[in-house]
């Protein structure tokens, strides 16, 4: 799902090359280097240029003799850490340490491809290295090394992840001893099966004293403290040790190399010229370049062009099997061909069954994603094409808004997805957008017996044509200490949450598991519930349905114009209380016009909410004389420019802001 | 062919707190030099032809030859501006004015402005300026509170600005002052203050300009540490309003956003910035603005002296308007007068539909009482629209 174009957000050159196309926009010089070296004259690249193709130009770092090593010789492995903790620094020491990478190639936290990952600190997507470890047996180990996401809205793809491995290093900082996020990976890790090293990490901060942190290792997690291991990601200290511990500890991986083919996508990306690569964990059988293979969720047939490992870059290998971790490519034209979670099985001989747990993906938050300049829709749009190619989770078409003219409305897997999707075209496509606040999907009954989906509030029919509202449900599960139940329970239950039981778990846990209504939770549910528990709590949830509530839609009027992309659907209870926190925001986003401003809330006809902003008075420049002629005029076209950016609703000019800041309660 | 003449004055006794204009301290060679150089510039730009100055285009301040034709331009006024003009004696600005004069291009019946700090004026130098031909004096006084000329860092306290005023009186038929309203720590009280005092002078002319707080300048950065706080746009409105009234009532007309005149006595030189017609500025960082290109000397002093004495160029930049640029500027510069702005004259000049494309916009000033709208002038009105000028003003740019 990575796209590995890391297109400098200024580099508006660059950027506009991509709109002009991909074969001139993967060129940046630092991609073309580092694309060259994969591509063995041999490969079957067509209808490129000569210059993509090769020859392999001989750059030796990139081409590592890849070493054939036994079944048992293969470890797979993930870090499970907390934001900060070392992760991405611990794991270039270990790249290093087994020359995987060289030094002019190093760069700061390899893993992270996407320059939105390494400037937010967060791995996004998973990635995945092979590495070759000479250990002190003497003999050769593959160790892979499985980055994760580590989010809610992600939940799933880290599972997949984790599925991938048969083991995770615990990865705790001296300094800040277990956290939060620790504990919730730590238990998907558990829940996977997988083999756990404690890992102690930033040793060299030596006025940090190492027992605590063991100790609390211990009653967190009943780890024997003689088991876990000293390092520094800085220095490099105990990276050894810790090598010699993953070939001790970790399982080599089970399966048949000769049974039938069940190759697990953990995770997939888009390239330009080779459409969608599949990234996978072999659990059984063998994949080669000419096999025909088929996804099993929906039966799709496709011819292996391809299959290597990432080391760390794209090399081509003659065969992947059981146990290894790697690419495939196969003629799939955009990463909806090759889903998280499907399996890969041979078309002629196919496994009996797939790999468990494959979900497909839900698109469950939606916004109104609209170009900032009107004239820009194309450019929307061929963005919101070639980005899709690339995200197998996220969905969108066309829409019109009588405010924000041609957009579309965009689906997502919730809403930091919307984020990082919104943030990545902005920067990736160098387009500038106007979103709407996410809303949910609605099922909606219509007095004539029809159903219908909503994905815009806009779109509610009128109460004189409605049956019946529903509103999709999660089951959620919110895992605590004990200590901060009430504050969970409280927000819960003020977000209409219904309360299906409490789990004890190990230590002071707590599980809560709710029925909560999503459009509750993605109106800033995740970051009170972090608040309530000083950072502690995890939320997972899952869809469990629609349920028919007492939901109206609340439209908002400007100078009596009705603004559709303002619209949302709530609670009857809440209608009131909503429609007057919008009003609020909207007279403080809304700058002062030349006329009255007046700003409502109602259903129906029913007005429930109303403010007005007073007439602006005085926006003028003073003693406008020769000289000053000029810089007047510019001045003004400068103000002139800021304007064009407000999106006119009648005669009032509303800022893009508004749009997004209904959504932030008070 | 009517020119007005801008002449700039780049120096002063000490730069005011709020002051962004080219203008400072000293030393006397600088100034003396800087006066030659100016004198230098007049003779060869004013008493070129029209069309020398339009050949000027290849901006060279190389001498040209006279040679006078019936279109030639007449200078209509003449505004000595700055800065402070009146640091240089009354005999060296005669110098200045002899130079115009000696182009032969001066119109008899011409408005002579110099402006005057009143702590560089008396009534012996008033005299002696009106001797050289000046016949309008225009005295920065700003306020009459002097904890307020404190603010402003003016040089001179509010009796000096009495005494100055009271003299120019005497002497001048044609006095303007300026004021400043919007001052922090100002109140409508200090306001009125200054306002009567300033009425009981009985100047033709008064510029009331609101105080702009210009990042760059002592105020900004003493608003930026909290140590003076600005007026809200509201107290600012009500103080604009209170001037309008109170000036109203004196028998003064306003005919811009700033400016108010007995009859008969408006600026005829900004007036002539107001309508977009030509003027020649010179002095350094002076603006001219001719045969549709605007430029600007260098504004450095020593530098426009070095630039005059090498026979080089002295036009730091210029700009030619194209149709759409000409609007713009005519119709922001014209919504700050009365008189208004001819839409529909425009739109016939430049190609375009301005009544059309604005309908919406036009109706809204309208009938906001914002705008009145005539036969395809618009205007701002005094109550609601001068100080929503650059609101209305953009709404016409491109």
């Amino acid at each position: 799902m990575l796209m590995k174009l890391a297109i400098p957000r200024n580099d508006h050159a660059i950027a506009s090359a991509y709109r002009r196309g991909p074969e001139r926009a993967i060129m940046s010089k630092r991609r073309a280097a580092k694309l060259r070296p994969q591509l063995p004259a041999s490969s079957a690249w067509v209808g490129l240029p000569a210059r993509h193709r090769g020859p392999n130009e001989g750059n030796a770092i990139h081409h590592i003799m890849l070493r054939e090593v036994a079944q048992q010789n293969i470890r797979t492995f993930s870090i499970v850490a907390h934001i900060d903790h070392g992760k991405s620094t611990l794991a270039d020491r270990i790249l290093e340490h087994c020359h995987t990478i060289g030094e002019r190639e190093m760069r700061d936290q390899v893993l992270d491809d996407m320059d939105l990952e390494r400037e937010r600190g967060i791995t996004i997507k998973a990635s995945a290295v092979r590495l070759e470890y000479q250990a002190d047996d003497g003999q050769t180990y593959v160790l892979n090394l499985i980055d994760t996401p580590g989010h809610v809205d992600f939940n799933y793809e880290v599972s997949r992840a984790l599925k991938s491995c048969d083991g995770a290093l615990l990865l705790v900082d001296v300094s800040q001893g277990v956290e939060a996020q620790t504990v919730a990976n730590m238990y998907l890790a558990v829940e996977a099966g997988l083999a756990i090293i404690p890992v102690i990490n930033k040793i060299d901060l030596a006025r940090f004293d190492v027992e605590p942190v063991l100790e609390e290792l211990e009653s967190t997690f009943s780890f024997d403290p003689a088991e876990a291991l000293l390092t520094s990601g800085k220095s490099g200290q105990g990276v050894h040790e810790l090598l010699e511990g993953i070939v001790k500890h970790i399982p080599a991986p089970a399966g048949e190399a000769d049974g039938p083919l069940q190759a697990l996508i953990f995770d997939s990306k888009f390239d330009p010229h080779r459409g969608a690569l599949a990234y996978v964990r072999i659990f059984n059988g063998t994949i080669k370049a000419g096999d025909r293979i088929m996804t099993m969720s929906d039966g799709s047939n496709f011819d292996v062009d391809e299959v290597g490992v990432f080391a760390p870059d794209m090399q081509p290998k003659d065969t992947l099997s059981v146990g290894e971790v790697g690419y495939v490519i196969a003629g799939m034209k955009q990463t909806k061909d090759c889903r998280v979670g499907d399996t890969i099985t041979a078309a002629d001989t196919p496994a009996q069954e797939p790999l468990p747990g494959y979900r497909e993906p839900q698109a469950m938050v939606f916004c109104g994603l609209y170009p900032s300049e009107n004239a820009d829709y194309g450019v929307v749009k061929d963005a919101l094409d070639k980005y899709s190619l690339n995200d197998a989770a996220f969905r969108y078409e066309p829409e019109t808004s009588a405010a924000l003219g041609f957009g579309f409305r965009c689906g997502f897997l919730g809403l930091l997805h919307m984020e990082i999707v919104q943030e990545r075209l902005e920067r990736e496509y160098d387009l500038d957008l106007v979103a709407t606040a996410p809303s949910v999907v609605y099922r909606v009954l219509t007095s004539d017996g029809e159903v219908r989906e909503i994905e815009n509030p806009a779109l509610l029919p009128t109460p004189d044509k409605l049956e019946a509202i529903e509103e999709p449900v999660v089951k959620a599960k919110i895992m605590t200490p004990h200590k901060y139940v009430g504050a969970c329970m409280k927000l819960s239950e003020d977000r209409r949450g219904v309360f299906d039981k409490m789990e004890y778990l190990h230590g002071d846990r707590v599980e809560l598991h709710y029925m909560l209504p999503l459009a509750e939770i993605i109106v800033d549910y995740f970051d009170r519930l972090k608040s309530a528990t000083r950072g502690y709590a995890t939320l997972d949830y899952e869809f469990a349905g629609f349920q028919e509530d007492n939901l109206v839609k609340v439209d908002i009027l400007i100078n009596g114009d009705s603004v559709d992309a303002l619209a949302i659907i709530v609670h009857r209870t809440f209608a009131e209380q909503r429609g007057r926190s919008i009003c609020r925001k909207l007279k403080k986003t809304i700058p002062r016009q030349m006329f009255e401003v007046r700003i409502q809330a109602a259903i129906g006809g029913r007005v429930i909410a109303a403010t007005r902003n007073a007439p602006l008075r005085k926006d003028v420049l003073e003693k406008c004389y020769g000289g000053d002629v000029t810089r007047k005029r510019k001045l003004l076209e400068r103000q002139k420019e800021g304007k064009k950016r407000m999106k006119q609703v009648g005669v009032v000019e509303v800022p893009q802001e508004a749009f997004m800041s209904i959504l932030e309660l008070d | 062919m009517q020119l007005g003449l801008y002449v700039h004055c780049p120096f002063c006794i000490s730069k005011c707190n709020y002051c962004d204009f080219n203008s400072q301290p000293a030393p006397t060679e600088l100034r003396e030099r800087y006066l030659g150089a100016l004198i230098e510039q007049i003779q060869r730009r004013v008493s070129s032809s029209f069309a020398a100055c339009v050949a000027q285009a290849s901006r060279r301040a190389e001498p040209v030859e006279a040679s006078p034709t019936p279109d030639a331009p007449h200078v209509t006024t003449v505004f000595c501006g700055g800065g402070t003009p009146t640091i240089y004696t009354a005999q060296q600005l005669a110098l200045v004015l002899n130079a115009v004069r000696a182009s032969g291009k001066l119109d008899p019946g011409a408005e002579v402005t110099c402006e005057a700090n009143p702590d560089t004026v008396d009534a012996d130098k008033l005299d002696a300026l009106r001797a050289a031909g000046f016949n309008r004096i225009s005295l920065g006084m700003q306020s009459l509170v002097d904890a307020e000329l404190q603010i402003l860092g003016r040089s001179h306290d509010s009796d000096t600005a009495l005494a100055a005023a009271a003299a120019a009186r005497d002497i001048f038929d044609n006095l303007s002052v300026d004021i400043i309203y919007g001052i922090p720590g100002q109140t409508a009280d200090s306001w009125v203050a200054t306002l009567a005092g300033i009425i009981a002078l009985q100047p033709d002319h008064i510029s009331a300009y609101g105080l702009m707080i210009e990042e760059g300048t002592p105020l900004f950065e003493m608003v930026a540490a909290g140590r003076l706080q600005p007026h809200d746009d509201d107290t600012y409105a009500d103080l604009y309003e209170q001037a309008q009234g109170t000036l109203a009532g004196a028998g003064y007309e306003q005919y811009e956003i700033s400016n108010f005149a007995r009859p008969g006595r408006r600026c005829r030189h900004n007036l002539i910035y107001w309508r977009n017609q030509q003027y020649l500025g010179c002095g350094a960082g002076a603006a001219s603005y001719l045969n549709g290109t605007r430029s600007v000397n260098i504004a450095d002093p020593q530098e426009y002296c070095d630039a005059l004495a090498a026979g080089e160029d002295i036009i730091a930049s210029d700009e030619t308007l194209d149709k759409p640029h000409w609007a713009a500027e005519t119709i922001m510069l014209g919504l700050r007068t009365i008189e208004g702005v001819d839409l529909r004259q425009i739109s016939q000049d430049c190609g375009m539909e301005l009544e059309t494309s604005h309908a919406d916009t036009i109706a809204v000033l309208v009938a906001e009482g914002i705008a009145t709208y005539d036969r395809g002038v618009l205007r701002l009105t005094p109550e609601k629209g001068f100080l929503l000028h650059s609101e209305v003003a953009r709404r016409f740019f491109l």
